[in-house]
């Protein structure tokens, strides 16, 4: 049943689901209203607007379902990893087993705000020294005390190095409360000598053969840890598919980023982009369903395009997003000011840019997890920035700081100094807690701002 | 000679030394009043007042330095803060050497290149400690520092060289030494309440806290802080420094420095219970700079791990030694040990 795209809130979408569902919509298993979800806590989702799409419902659906689908995989005597920090390059191993699955426990940064700080945790997070001047993602510790919103893992492995601190921290908290920590290092990136071997990383940056070497044995220790949670090897042949199927999941969702943020009418919200994006470092827990998802998604943006219509109007501000949000009404807020994003940096591009196929599997594998941006400096990180500015033609930059990250006072001046250098846009630095409902009215005069100064410069 | 100045205790003053150069440690001092960088100028005697943007030093010399402004901005450590305009202000270093251990002086790195006010290089220190590659990392570090301070103006030292340069430096007096001379202040009156200070790097007005603990009845018996005793490096093997010297030195101070920023960091908590169990401290203190997560995150460990009371003492830019803040903080401290 096909009706124009437009932005629904919780209540209308139940509506529409009764329609959809009376006209004989088919979904997945994890299917159904997406306010049952209300019920479990999700209290955020009642202030959310939402896309109107079957394909999108299906995409909230998946991610709000994820601790069942953990909980199941646990039950049918698969083995949980928790893989944390390096985003987007262990549970391509570990989804190369077929007895493993992978999450990250970082992902529980959300549950604040999307149980509007009724699950409690970060209350024990303070509880256990880590108060407020810390990321949200000491969200984590609670989720783990609680043991309420995923399966304790049977591996957890952390990337330690050129890491933010207060994930590390964190980390080292929650090993000491008796969660053992597989530790690898992820190495600074630096620029290569100029009489050094250097090699290209995914995203095409250079560095060192050595770090890529380093992050390769790194990567084998890991590998171990997994065949032996596993009780099996791993052989070449299984990583190669491993990989494949990955990028099979990459190139679906470049395609998806470069059709929404080029067209020339916005065809998906920036929340739904949000969490698609995300479903590229773990898969949400099913690495099959996830592509069917995102292919779901992504026929919806062509058949969007090519009727001419989308979710916003065509004179919306065109944005660029640099850090995720830890609030997700934020990024509505963007759209209620008239902006649109036209391109982000969620701080994972290695988990979208592809991974090499042409290079031994470990050998690709390093050079992805040494892509993090946050592995190398603040500086390489705002080029790829102006350059995918560049590509997705973006109009204007939003730095969101997170609260309390160690890494973003300097970081932020450093994007938006080098930005600044590059491209004759207008930038804006803002911080979003994990619910900003409070700071809501002065995000709003901000964005606002930000987006009139981008039609008053089209006029000029 | 050409200075190379640095803070971090990773980064080995043998090894610029052996180069020709000369490896001067800062203990920035701290800045009267938050943020502004012409306050940080004033400090120094060195501010330019036809630079009121606050973006610019003058060096004792009377060159203009530039001042990263990104400094002043919220969220960032005092300590590096305090570090890089302390570095800035000096007058001819040839160079500046930070390292990868927390975050934030390695964002700082970029800011401090992307002024371009001084060469700088980035010393990579692993974090993991398990595996031989990550012990290899810190040595092609060393090497590739070796190729910064040749560009810097020194010359790459022969091992004969380096070994005659660690003996040398082994020998001096204070060769290993903490850079704040802890136990040799403060009064220790009877009856006395022992501490122990932990916690990251301090800086040069820090060393009124142990004044302040002798004021209320207490005396520091350890200095564990990156400053102090964790922060040193081990003696070196002078049989293995006569035939590996580079693998000696690196070794010396990979083992020897006691890193909470390490992962995991269970060795430094082994070293640090000895330490406190030798000293007979009563009370620990941590001594740590606003926004500075490694040693914020550790505080409740350390409460749990020691079994002694732990006085968190958290400080800005703002907060001198003696302010009111700090001093009721540790006198109601003292006083419950008392």
């Amino acid at each position: 049943m096909t009706e124009a795209p437009r932005q629904l809130t919780l209540e209308e979408w139940d509506r529409r689901y009764e329609q959809l569902d009376q006209a004989g919509l088919i979904q997945p298993r994890y299917g159904g209203r997406l306010s049952r979800h209300l019920h479990d806590g999700d209290y955020r989702l009642a202030k959310l607007r939402y896309d109107n799409s079957p394909a999108a419902l299906r995409l909230w659906n998946f991610l709000l379902t994820e601790e069942d689908r953990l909980r199941e995989a646990r039950e049918c005597g698969k083995r949980v990893v928790g893989t944390m920090k390096d985003l987007g390059t262990v549970p391509v191993i570990a989804y190369s087993f077929s007895n493993l699955v992978a999450f990250y426990p970082d992902g529980a940064w959300w549950i604040p705000c999307v149980m509007e700080l009724s699950a409690g945790l970060l209350e024990i997070a303070d509880s256990l020294g880590i108060d407020e001047s810390f990321c949200p993602v000491r969200a984590m510790l609670g989720a783990f005390v609680t043991r309420c919103h995923f399966p304790v893992p049977d591996l957890l492995v952390c990337s330690a190095g050129a890491v933010c601190d207060d994930f590390s921290a964190i980390a080292q908290r929650l090993e000491d409360l008796g969660h053992r920590i597989l530790w690898w290092e992820v190495p600074h990136r630096p620029v290569p000598e100029p009489n050094e071997v250097s090699v290209l990383l995914p995203g095409g940056l250079p560095a060192p053969e050595r770090q890529v070497d380093l992050v390769k044995s790194e990567l084998l220790r890991v590998k171990e840890a997994l065949e032996a949670l596993a009780g099996t090897s791993l052989d070449e042949t299984a990583l190669h598919a491993g990989i494949k199927k990955a990028n099979e999941i990459r190139r679906c969702l470049a395609e998806l980023r470069r059709l929404v943020y080029t067209a020339q009418c916005c065809p998906m919200p920036a929340l739904e982009m949000l969490i698609a994006e995300m479903l590229a470092i773990h898969y949400c827990s099913d690495r099959d369903e996830c592509l069917r998802v995102l292919e779901a998604l992504l026929s919806e943006v062509r058949r969007r395009i090519a009727s001419g219509v989308g979710v916003l109007g065509a004179d919306a501000a065109r944005v660029f997003w640099v850090n995720p949000v830890a609030d997700l009404r934020a990024m509505n807020l963007l759209e209620a000011c008239g902006g649109r994003i036209c391109g982000t940096e969620y701080l994972f591009t290695h988990a979208l840019d592809a991974i090499p196929q042409d290079r031994p599997p470990m050998e690709a594998l390093a050079a992805t997890a040494l892509a993090d941006p946050m592995a190398g400096s603040s500086r390489q990180r705002a080029e790829r920035i102006c350059r995918d500015i560049g590509e997705f033609g973006a109009e204007a930059v939003v730095v969101s700081r997170i609260p309390g990250a160690s890494h973003c006072a300097l970081e932020g001046w450093t994007i938006q100094e080098v930005v600044r250098s590059k491209m004759d846009i207008p930038i804006l630095e803002i911080e979003v807690p994990p619910v900003a409902d409070a700071a809501g009215p002065g995000l709003r005069t901000r964005l606002e701002a930000l987006v009139e100064t981008v039609k008053r410069r089209r006029r000029t | 000679m050409t200075q190379v100045l640095y803070t971090s205790p990773y980064v080995p003053a043998e090894w610029i030394a052996a180069h020709g150069l000369e490896p001067v440690r800062v203990t920035p001092a701290r800045a009267p009043c938050v943020g502004r960088a012409s306050s940080l100028a004033c400090r120094a005697g060195t501010h330019d007042p036809s630079t009121d943007s606050g973006q610019a030093l003058r060096t004792p010399t009377g060159a203009l330095q530039t001042y990263p402004a990104a400094l002043d901005r919220q969220g960032v450590c005092p300590f590096v803060r305090n570090f890089v305009a302390d570095a800035l202000a000096r007058s001819g270093p040839a160079a500046l050497v930070m390292t990868t251990v927390c975050d934030q002086m390695r964002r700082a790195f970029d800011v401090v290149t992307g002024a371009g006010a001084v060469p700088a290089f980035l010393l990579n220190v692993p974090s993991t400690w398990q595996s031989v590659a990550v012990r290899r990392l810190y040595l092609d570090e060393l090497d590739r520092l070796s190729g910064f301070l040749v560009r810097a103006g020194g010359v790459r030292p022969s091992d004969g060289q380096l070994i005659d340069i660690m003996i040398a430096r082994e020998s001096e007096p204070h060769g290993l030494k903490p850079i704040l001379p802890v136990a040799t202040r403060g009064l220790r009156t009877h009856p006395t309440i022992l501490v122990a200070l932990v916690g990251g790097p301090l800086c040069q007005e820090d060393i009124a806290i142990l004044d302040l603990v002798a004021e209320f009845g207490g005396y520091v018996v350890l200095d564990a802080t990156e400053s102090g005793a964790a922060g040193t490096r081990r003696r070196f093997d002078r049989r293995r420094l006569r035939e590996e010297p580079l693998l000696e030195l690196a070794d010396a101070y990979l083992d020897g420095i006691h890193d909470v920023a390490r992962r995991p960091n269970d060795e430094f908590y082994a070293w640090l219970l000895r330490e406190l169990a030798a000293s007979d401290a009563r009370a620990v203190i941590v001594y740590r700079h606003l926004w500075c997560d490694l040693w914020h995150a550790e505080v409740e460990r350390l409460r749990e791990k020691s079994g002694l009371p732990v006085l968190d003492l958290d400080t800005g830019d703002g907060d001198a030694i003696g302010s009111g803040r700090t001093r009721t903080r540790l006198g109601a401290f003292m006083e419950m040990l008392t």
